[in-house]
């Protein structure tokens, strides 16, 4: 006759023995109707598999936001600003160089150095953005 | 089983591949982390961000490892990091709210399957969570967990005859009332 650490030895009972390969429940079944801890075991393992297996099986995930694309390169706003800056540095010393007292001579000088480095940005910038 | 993906990451279609895996690993990835952290909440952020992550190092991905084994790691990973944050912040702040489930109040009522999972070790709590999620498979749980199999039996043969002696015990207390 089966005892009770025998019983317990039983990995699941009754219910679990098709995916242990238990043998068969006729030991168990006798014991479980002498001894009413092990019955008690047995109702609450049973008990306890319908619960847990109503609560998570097939549980599938929420709705999980999915990453669409490949991370966009670098933005070309802090480029731009920095144009924006150096193009107002370039025309205001430009400025002020045609309104100082050397501006009579250097007017001329002071406009060719302006458009030149508005052609250099305009040609730089953008390779050098496209480019990183 | 996943020859599908790595054709498309020798292809270079990468978006393609995240797509595939996406669709065929995300339960197994939210499980995982449910397992792991026990709340929905988190076990989503957890998933949300192995996803993320999946996502930006797919196009790496080592041909000589399994990609299955890859994912599962990552989420495990991604879920151990929520839960290393969640006990950081809940030494800090002893919000009852925040403490690991293992400290959680024990279970009201006989019925609160979950309460009485919650006073389980960590590790018998994720295998008995997972092994009801996939469907009673050991091989899974043992893959996913990155246990060896006879370790996933032993784990639920000795969690569940706890939880049985715990919920048995509350129903003879009830019949003797
Ligand atoms: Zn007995």
């Amino acid at each position: 006759m089966m005892d009770c650490a025998e019983f317990k030895e039983q990995p699941g009972c009754a219910e679990f023995k098709e995916q242990l390969g238990c043998g068969g429940t006729g030991p168990l079944d006798a014991h479980a109707s002498s001894c009413p801890g092990c019955a008690a075991l047995a109702a609450a393992f049973a008990e306890l598999d319908a619960a847990l297996t109503a609560q998570y099986s097939g549980l599938s995930a929420p709705p999980l936001r999915m990453p669409r694309a490949l991370p966009a390169g670098p933005s070309m706003l802090p480029a731009a600003l920095d144009w924006i800056a150096w193009s107002g540095v370039t025309a205001c010393c430009a400025v002020l160089l045609i309104f100082s007292p050397l501006g009579t001579v250097l007017s001329a000088w002071a406009w060719m150095i302006l458009l030149l480095c508005v052609a250099v940005a305009c040609v730089f910038w953008p390779a050098k953005t496209l480019q990183s | 089983m996943d020859e599908d993906v790595i054709r498309c990451l020798d292809a270079r279609r990468t978006q393609e591949a995240f797509e595939l895996v996406a669709s065929r690993y995300r339960d197994r990835i939210y499980r995982i982390a449910l397992a792991v952290l026990a709340d929905e909440g988190l076990a989503e952020d957890a998933a949300q961000e192995a996803l993320l992550r999946i996502w930006k190092s797919l196009s790496g991905f080592k041909r000589n490892a399994e990609l299955r084994t890859w994912i599962y790691s990552i989420s495990r990973n991604c879920a151990l990091m929520v839960l290393a944050s969640r006990k950081a912040r809940a030494a800090g702040e002893l919000d009852e709210d925040l403490l690991p489930a293992k400290f959680a109040a024990p279970a009201r009522a006989s019925h609160d399957v979950d309460g009485m999972l919650n006073t389980l070790r960590p590790q018998y709590q994720q295998v008995v969570r997972l092994f009801y999620m996939q469907e009673k498979s050991y091989e899974e749980v043992a893959e996913m967990l990155d246990l060896p199999m006879g370790t996933v039996k032993t784990v639920l043969h000795r969690a569940r005859l706890e939880l049985a002696t715990m919920a048995a015990g509350r129903l003879m207390q009830k019949g003797t009332r």
